[in-house]
Formats: C-alpha cells, sequence, structure tokens
C-alpha cells in the first residue's frame, strides 16, 4: 500500500479528504472517556484498533501545524489524557492522512512496541524537576570556596581592562572551572535527592548558566505526594540559592522519545 | 513570570517550559511528521530566553567584580523571586552545607568580602 505522504518539506496538498493529527496513544479500554475535547484543528476522536487507541482530530489536508495555538492545543490534548490514565504522547506534528492509515501504519504495524511501551509506563506520570540559580549564588559560593581565585579577581578590581586583559581572562578561566565543578556537585547532589521517588529520571542539559538541573522524573502516581513533599522541603531549605521549578504531571514525554521507523522512506 | 519554589504542589509550566519536550521527545515516525518551522522558531527562541545564558571567561570575570562591588544591584527580575546580596548567598550556602551534609566543604564566611578599600568606582 503505498499512500501518498508527505515528508516534512511539506509538498502541496492534493485535494482529498482531511488528514489527522495524532496527539497519543491510549489504552482501547480508556477510549471511552473522550469525547468533545478540542484539538488543533476540531474536536478529538479515538481511532481504535484492538487493545490501542489513537488520539487524533481532523486536520485540513493543506494545513502544516506550528503556531503557537497549534502547540498549545497539542499540549492541552496530552494534559488531559495524562490526567485520565496512561499516555504514549506522540511528537509534535504527526499528520496521517486518514484513520486507515492510523490503524495500519500506527496501531498495528507498531502494535507490540506500543503495548508493551503502556505497560511499563502504567500508573506513571512525568515530572519535571527544575533548579535555577538565585542570581550570583553559585559564583559567590564558588567565591567563598576558593580564596585564592577570589583574592585575584580583587587584585584586579579599578585596574585598566587593558592592561589586565590577560590576567582577566585567566580568572576567568579558573572561575569558569570552579563554577562548572560546583554546578556538577550541586546537580549530583539535587538527583541523589529525588532519584528514591522516581522510577526512572532523564537529565537533560542545564541549557543555562543558571540552570543548577534540569531533570525529568517517571514518577508513580501514588508516590506523587511524597515526591511534592519531598520538593516543597528542598525549596525551602535551598532557598536564596537555588529556586526549584516543578512542572507536571507530563505524559512521559522522555520516556517514549523514540522514532519508530527512523530511516524509512516509503513502502 | 516569577519563578519561585513551589509551596503548594506543582505546575502545568508554560508552554515555553515544556517546549522541548512537545517538539523532541514523544513517539515519532517520521515520515509523517508535517511541522511548519517557522511559528515554532519564534518560540525556542522564546525558551531559550527564559533561561538566558552569557559565559564567556571575561563576563565571568566581570561578575565576580559585579558580586563584590554592587550587592544591591536588582536582580533579574523574571528569573528568580527575591534579590542576591551578599548575605543571602552566604546563609543559602550554609543551608546546602545543612542539606548535603557537607559533602561540598565549608566556605569560608569572610571569603566574598574583598578588599573593601577597592571599592570607590
Amino acid at each position: 500500500m503505498s499512500d501518498p505522504t508527505r515528508d516534512s518539506s511539506g509538498a502541496t496538498a492534493s485535494p482529498q479528504a482531511t488528514s489527522q493529527y495524532v496527539y497519543a496513544v491510549i489504552p482501547a479500554a480508556d477510549a471511552a472517556s473522550w469525547a468533545g475535547a478540542e484539538g488543533i484543528d476540531g474536536g478529538v476522536r479515538v481511532v481504535e484498533e484492538g487493545d490501542l487507541a489513537a488520539l487524533v482530530s481532523a486536520l485540513p489536508p493543506d494545513k502544516t501545524p506550528g503556531r503557537r495555538e497549534d502547540l498549545e492545543a497539542h499540549r492541552r490534548v496530552l494534559g488531559r489524557a495524562i490526567e485520565r490514565g496512561t499516555t504514549i504522547p506522540m511528537r509534535f506534528g504527526m499528520v496521517m492522512d486518514s484513520d486507515e492509515l492510523v490503524r495500519e501504519r500506527l496501531l498495528q504495524k507498531h502494535g507490540p512496541e506500543l503495548s508493551e511501551m503502556l505497560r511499563d509506563l502504567d500508573g506513571k506520570v512525568q515530572m519535571t524537576v527544575r533548579a535555577f540559580y538565585a542570581e550570583d549564588a553559585l559564583l559567590g559560593a564558588v567565591m567563598s570556596a576558593n580564596r585564592e581565585i577570589a583574592r585575584r579577581a580583587a587584585a584586579l578590581q579599578g585596574l585598566p581592562e587593558v592592561q589586565t586583559r590577560e590576567e582577566r581572562i585567566a580568572v576567568g578561566e579558573a572561575v569558569a572551572k570552579a563554577v562548572d565543578e560546583r554546578r556538577a556537585r550541586d546537580e549530583a547532589a539535587l538527583l541523589d535527592r529525588l532519584r528514591p521517588y522516581a522510577d526512572d529520571v532523564r537529565v537533560d542539559p542545564a541549557g543555562g548558566d543558571r540552570v543548577a538541573l534540569n531533570a525529568q522524573l517517571l514518577v508513580q502516581r501514588e508516590r506523587r505526594p511524597e515526591l511534592d513533599e519531598a520538593i516543597r522541603d528542598m525549596g525551602a531549605m535551598l532557598k536564596g540559592y537555588v529556586a526549584l521549578r516543578y512542572i507536571g504531571p507530563l505524559p512521559p514525554y522522555s520516556f517514549t522519545a523514540l522514532s519508530l521507523e527512523p530511516n524509512e522512506n516509503e513502502d | 513570570m516569577a519563578i519561585s519554589t513551589p509551596s503548594s504542589g506543582p505546575s502545568g509550566g508554560a508552554l515555553t517550559e515544556v517546549l522541548e519536550l512537545i517538539l523532541d521527545r514523544g513517539v515519532v515516525i517520521d515520515v509523517f511528521v508535517r511541522v511548519s518551522l517557522v511559528g515554532i522558531e519564534i518560540l525556542t527562541i522564546d525558551a531559550r530566553v527564559v533561561v538566558a545564558s552569557v559565559d564567556t571567561y571575561l563576563r565571568y570575570a566581570e561578575a565576580v567584580g559585579r558580586i563584590n562591588l554592587d550587592n544591591k544591584k536588582a536582580g533579574v527580575p523574571e528569573l528568580m523571586e527575591g534579590r542576591k546580596t551578599e548575605k543571602a548567598i552566604e546563609n543559602a550556602t550554609d543551608k546546602l552545607g545543612e542539606l548535603f551534609g557537607g559533602i561540598f566543604g565549608q566556605p569560608a564566611k569572610d571569603a566574598v568580602q574583598v578588599e573593601p578599600g577597592k571599592e570607590e568606582r
């Protein structure tokens, strides 16, 4: 079967029936609870196949998702899905040309993998924990612990930048190294405190100077209260040094990062 | 939007805070991806601004001078609650010591204060 699926270059649409935007795969047993949710361009529907169901909504064939509203809608639908039950989130932008294609190319062809994933994820949600340093807190801590660097930095104060350029760079380099080490230790220490509450942890790149930790936790729903409390306690204890950002419950995006047909073109 | 230590459980998060997860994680079949990048690029830039970073060696050196001299300067308003004075940093460092059982060694209390004599400018 060779349905003319489009690639990401966005070839122009041929006049045909609407496409289907795919949000998530859920157990077919949960399908009944879906009605009336607004998707990207219309109401969310369920396409079932055996034990699996896909959450979809109709999309005009010539529409290419990518506006802020589209992302918001994607997130809204997935947020609702994880509230209701076990959810495998699709990456943003999965569009298939018909319900038949959703059944055949997603739910049938990848049924075993998806079913196994649903079993593994049963009763679990993703929680994001980020730790941001208070302004200059990391630097302050590093300077407190490294008197020699602090002394050299102090000696530079008030001197013309041009004359001291080399020493400034050298001091800056020493600071940067100490900062990196400190950040790595802080990250490890924070993770050690969080791991006991999670079934699995993914650490994402910090993504900024101020970020001490950017972690994704896979957490059993019934353990959430314990984690909530631990985060509260840590936040209170670390106030003034790092602020914690705690986001969720999210569908397990980070634990389903999977390209089902990585190099395939069309068959 | 201020980011504060959670006191009453988690939040849903701003779109920019979950953008990377939505765009880069989850299950995908590449051949069925249809995405317009124009809108997304703008959002991605927004997301990066959330954790804006500037970290050349020279900027570190500059910042070292700043915390010694301009303790009272207002903090980056949208990222962090509260003001970061030298004292706050010391206190927090102590708290970190408590929390992590002194793995990090004891900070020297006076080390942040550097040569008060040079503070004019």
